[in-house]
């Protein structure tokens, strides 16, 4: 199966931002799919923490040629970059971890309200930290909020 | 502490986790390419949850059969491949801002599959959730900054 590089994606459209939309919603997308297998993974009776670790590896390697590629390229980028993606990929399975703790307490309807308002995080640290790199504008605030509270209506009403 | 208590203490800490991530990786990836930063990130995530699960349920890989060990392996694909290589290619063409709410989106495609394959009726607090969301994202594309 063709994957997609950002290189290619950049040459069919010359539009980044819309492109970058376009790549949020595939992610999302791809992020819904697998929450459906994982789902029926763990309703299977396979542990939360087995699926998320050998998920996890097969990632990895399926990563492996592109990534160490990039690695290559990369060799002489600041170290406190390489920090910056390890402490995102450390935060993301501590996160992920938590929720399934989380979820061993209390039902879903009461802990994904709760998770779900992590956009509005992100969008708060990058308003107070990202400053340089980004604007965060009002209209994005009220955008983010209708997500966040339209998203926990449907995890709510589906739990 | 209650059970219910200790599970939203719990579920703020991961929405805080959850909300770190792409921050760092914006930050990160202002000096590595996308494929660099998907690794980088994906190896210390497997690192962090390997501190739990081997020794916890190191039998329990050896247990699994083969057809749960194919959709493990499309899950991988599913969610790292091909769902962190599009959300870190989406910060960084984007930003945190724009990307965090469109790609919190999963939820409602997964609902959305669930209708049109699974064949399942929405009630309307799911419906309301639907049009609720679908109003912030076409604000958030709106933005011309």
């Amino acid at each position: 199966m063709a994957i997609p590089t950002l290189r290619k994606l950049r040459q069919g459209t010359g539009r980044p931002v819309l492109l970058g939309m376009v790549i949020a919603v595939a992610a999302a997308m791809s992020y819904g799919s697998s929450q459906v297998i994982a789902r029926q993974l763990v309703t299977e009776s396979v542990a939360p923490l087995v699926v998320s670790f050998l998920s996890m590896a097969f990632g990895v390697g399926f990563f492996a040629v592109q990534g160490t590629q990039g690695f290559r390229k990369d060799r002489g980028a600041p170290r406190r970059a390489f920090a910056f993606m390890a402490l995102a990929g450390a935060a993301g399975s501590a996160a992920s971890a938590t929720t399934v703790i989380a979820l061993s307490y209390a039902p879903v309807a009461t802990v994904s309200p709760v998770v779900g308002a992590s956009p509005l995080i992100s969008v708060l640290l990058a308003h107070r930290f990202l400053q340089r790199l980004e604007r965060v504008t009002p209209r994005l605030w009220i955008g983010v909020a209708m997500v966040v509270a339209g998203i926990t209506l449907i995890t709510a009403s589906n739990a | 502490m209650s059970d219910m208590v200790l599970a939203i203490l719990l579920g703020i800490a991961a929405a805080i986790a959850f909300g770190f991530v792409p921050v760092f990786a914006r930050l990160g990836l202002v000096h590595l390419r996308t494929n660099t930063g998907v690794l980088t990130s994906m190896l210390a995530g497997l690192f962090v949850v390997g501190l739990f699960a081997v020794p916890l349920h190191i039998r329990d890989m050896f247990a699994i059969s083969m057809l749960t060990l194919l959709w493990v392996a499309i899950l991988g694909f599913a969610n790292y491949r091909l769902g962190r290589f599009f959300n870190y290619t989406s910060v960084r063409l984007i930003g945190v801002a724009r990307a965090s709410p469109l790609l919190a989106t999963a939820p409602l495609w997964a609902t959305l599959a669930a209708i049109v394959f699974l064949g399942e009726t929405p009630n309307a607090a799911t419906l309301l959730g639907v049009v609720t969301v679908v109003g912030g994202v076409a604000l958030i594309v709106s933005e011309r900054s």
